[in-house]
């Protein structure tokens, strides 16, 4: 990896629901370490429900977490809240999955993106707003005409750009995207993905990219993080995971990529299809010891009674599994 | 793809109008409220004589319970000699101003407490609701006799005491609104873009939930104009000489008067339900036309 000063650094994060009943939560996110580099695109995969939106909305501190420590740009995010968090936010964006939710349906195009500048920059006059309004849109690829208009009037791709110019307007350095394309047809994922590394590049944009589709991930990720059931599973850098396969779970998510050409998917172990039998348990009761072993079909004794620590491999990559990896 | 657009798109403006417009009964209820409305308006225009004065005929006495027709007045002249047609147009203007201030108090009240328990939740809600449930739960006509005894009775406490004895549903409602909302993705967009409480609230979330508040303050107006009624009927509301549909109906009360000359108790208990009624059927259509999951 060329570049390694630290933007963002997750210590043990831990997000409890409440469920309603005395004593039961959901534990969404149970634990859960990492780091993200400047410049990178970090991959984050999994099941629905594994935790990985929870996660990307926890490190941007639109929701409380429970335990553990985010370090933003060697800032702890516990400790600061109200106006000086509110500044810090300028630093860190997201981009939503639904374009359907994403834009307030009552504002036009320009008052979405009149809004970072003025909660951050109050003096700017309006002229100064509209040319930056502008600016954006043509750059996410809309027409300057565009820009009075309604979400209503937009299709779903085109609300996606507007979330995106949203989301660079205040010049973020990280950007968490949040299942940005799956809500969209497969002919415009490719280009809003498109879309999202050429602005990446222009602005020197950090991404924590969070998708349950493989193929997008192997697409513009530089790292992959595979989670389930609230913690992590394995780590490493995009060639790591999707050539080694250490993991059971990931083995099993690898192989259920729809393969177009024999012999795309690389190495012999790819031939199989790991069908996973049963769901995902439950996170108000997840299994004893390791999360994944009543659906692991490597399984030993000891999966059932103790829970893997994430182990680091002799090429750096992070997994949880008891069995011998290298 | 299109039904999803639609979804988003402001309801009351693609087809709300058109939807309030098909519903007869509101139609109606929006034409007779603006009438009730004009009458109270152009009051002085309407009727010939002062409400408030006593009749007097070329005799010099007081000309009591005329009948209706009789010395060209509409509809007769009350006990104390005044004109009954008068004093129900100009008690319009009573019931409807106090419907309105009264639901204004209570909306405003009720939409900030509504809004500081659902978006701040914690202890703001905790305490706001059981704040909530124990005035809720309070008969509330048996509150605001009391409260209207203690306070002296004037038109202006009675519209007080209405509006702060009616906030609790609006609270409630404006509470689980704003449960909703503020879930809602371009919300958290704005608070990720570093925007205050007050701008995301004022800014994205108000403004999304205007179209059930209005209904809900209609529906309430309806309320607010029974309850005057009633309070003034009881003597604790509009007191006279200051002519409310109420209190014209309590002037009303004795044996012979609701026998022998229904035109003194009539007009006024009708000018109630129409009121009532029409305002009632805003309402309901407004309802339906907010509501973009109907079909057009």
């Amino acid at each position: 990896m060329s570049e390694t000063i630290e933007l963002l650094d997750v210590k043990n994060l831990v997000k409890h629901f409440p469920t309603g009943e005395r004593g039961k939560v959901v534990r969404a996110v149970d634990g859960v370490s990492f780091k993200v580099y400047k410049g990178e695109t970090l991959g984050v995969v999994g099941e629905s429900g594994c935790g990985k939106t929870t996660t990307g909305r926890l490190v941007l501190k639109l929701l409380e977490k429970t335990e553990g420590e985010i370090i933003f740009k060697g800032i702890n995010l516990s400790a600061v809240r109200g106006k000086e968090l509110r500044g810090l936010r300028k630093g860190m964006q997201i981009i939503f999955q639904d374009p359907y939710a994403s834009l307030d349906p009552r504002k036009t195009v320009f008052q979405t993106l009149e809004e970072p500048f003025r909660i951050h920059y109050p003096r700017m006059s309006k002229a100064e707003i509209a040319e930056k309004a502008e600016l954006l849109i043509r750059r996410v690829g809309l027409r300057q005409e565009h820009i009075l208009r309604y979400p209503h009037e937009f299709s779903g791709g085109q609300r996606q750009r507007i979330g995106i110019a949203r989301a660079i307007a205040l010049n973020p350095e990280f950007v968490v995207c949040d299942e940005p394309v799956s809500a969209l047809d497969v002919s415009i994922q490719a280009q809003v993905i498109n879309l999202m590394r050429d602005i990446k590049d222009d602005f020197n944009l950090t991404y924590m990219f969070i998708s349950h589709d493989l193929r997008i991930i192997k697409h513009i990720c530089d790292r992959v993080m595979v989670m389930y059931l609230g913690g992590i599973v394995e780590l490493g850098t995009k060639r790591d995971v999707y050539e080694h396969r250490r993991h059971p779970y990931t083995k099993a998510l690898l192989s259920a990529i729809p393969r177009t050409r024999r012999g795309t998917g690389g190495k012999a172990h790819a031939e199989e299809r790991i069908i996973l039998a049963g769901d995902i348990p439950s996170p108000v009761n997840p299994p004893a010891g390791c999360p994944f072993h009543p659906r692991c079909r490597d399984r030993v004794e000891r999966c059932g009674t103790e829970k893997p620590a994430l182990r680091t491999m002799a090429d750096g990559s992070l997994v949880a599994c008891h069995l011998d990896m290298e | 793809m299109d039904k999803a657009i639609r979804k988003w798109a402001n309801p009351f403006k693609t087809h709300g109008w058109k939807r309030f417009s098909k519903n007869k009964l509101a139609l109606a209820g929006a034409a007779l409220l603006l009438a009730l409305t004009g009458m109270a308006v152009f009051a002085p225009f309407i009727v010939g004589n002062d409400p408030y004065l006593s009749l007097t005929g070329a005799d010099g006495q007081i000309m009591k319970n005329l009948s209706p027709g009789d010395s060209g007045l509409l509809l007769g002249a009350d006990s104390l000699g005044r004109d009954i047609f008068s004093r129900v147009v100009y008690a319009a203007r009573v019931s409807l101003s106090v419907g309105l201030v009264a639901v204004g108090i209570s909306a405003a009240v009720g939409i900030i407490l509504g809004a500081v328990a659902g978006y701040f939740g914690k202890w703001a809600d905790i305490i706001i609701m059981r704040v909530v449930d124990v005035v809720y739960c309070f008969p509330v006509m048996f509150l605001v006799i009391i409260i209207a005894t203690i306070l002296k009775p004037s038109i202006y406490n009675v519209m007080i005491v209405i509006g702060l004895c009616n906030w609790t549903g609006t609270a409630r409602f404006v509470r689980g609104e704003i449960l909703r909302v503020r879930e809602l993705e371009y919300v958290q967009a704005s608070v990720s873009l570093g925007a205050a409480n007050g701008r995301v609230i004022l800014q994205h979330i108000l403004p999304n939930i205007t179209a059930p508040i209005i209904v809900e303050a209609t529906l309430q107006m309806a309320r607010a104009i029974l309850t005057e009624a009633s309070l003034s009927y009881l003597g604790v509301g509009v007191q006279m000489p200051t002519a409310s549909w109420g209190n014209m109906l309590m002037d009303a009360n004795n044996i012979a008067t609701l026998t022998l000359r229904p035109w003194q108790w009539v007009p006024p208990g009708v000018c109630i339900l129409l009121a009532v009624l029409s305002i009632n059927f805003i309402g309901d259509g407004l309802r339906d036309a907010f509501d973009a999951r109907q079909k057009k």
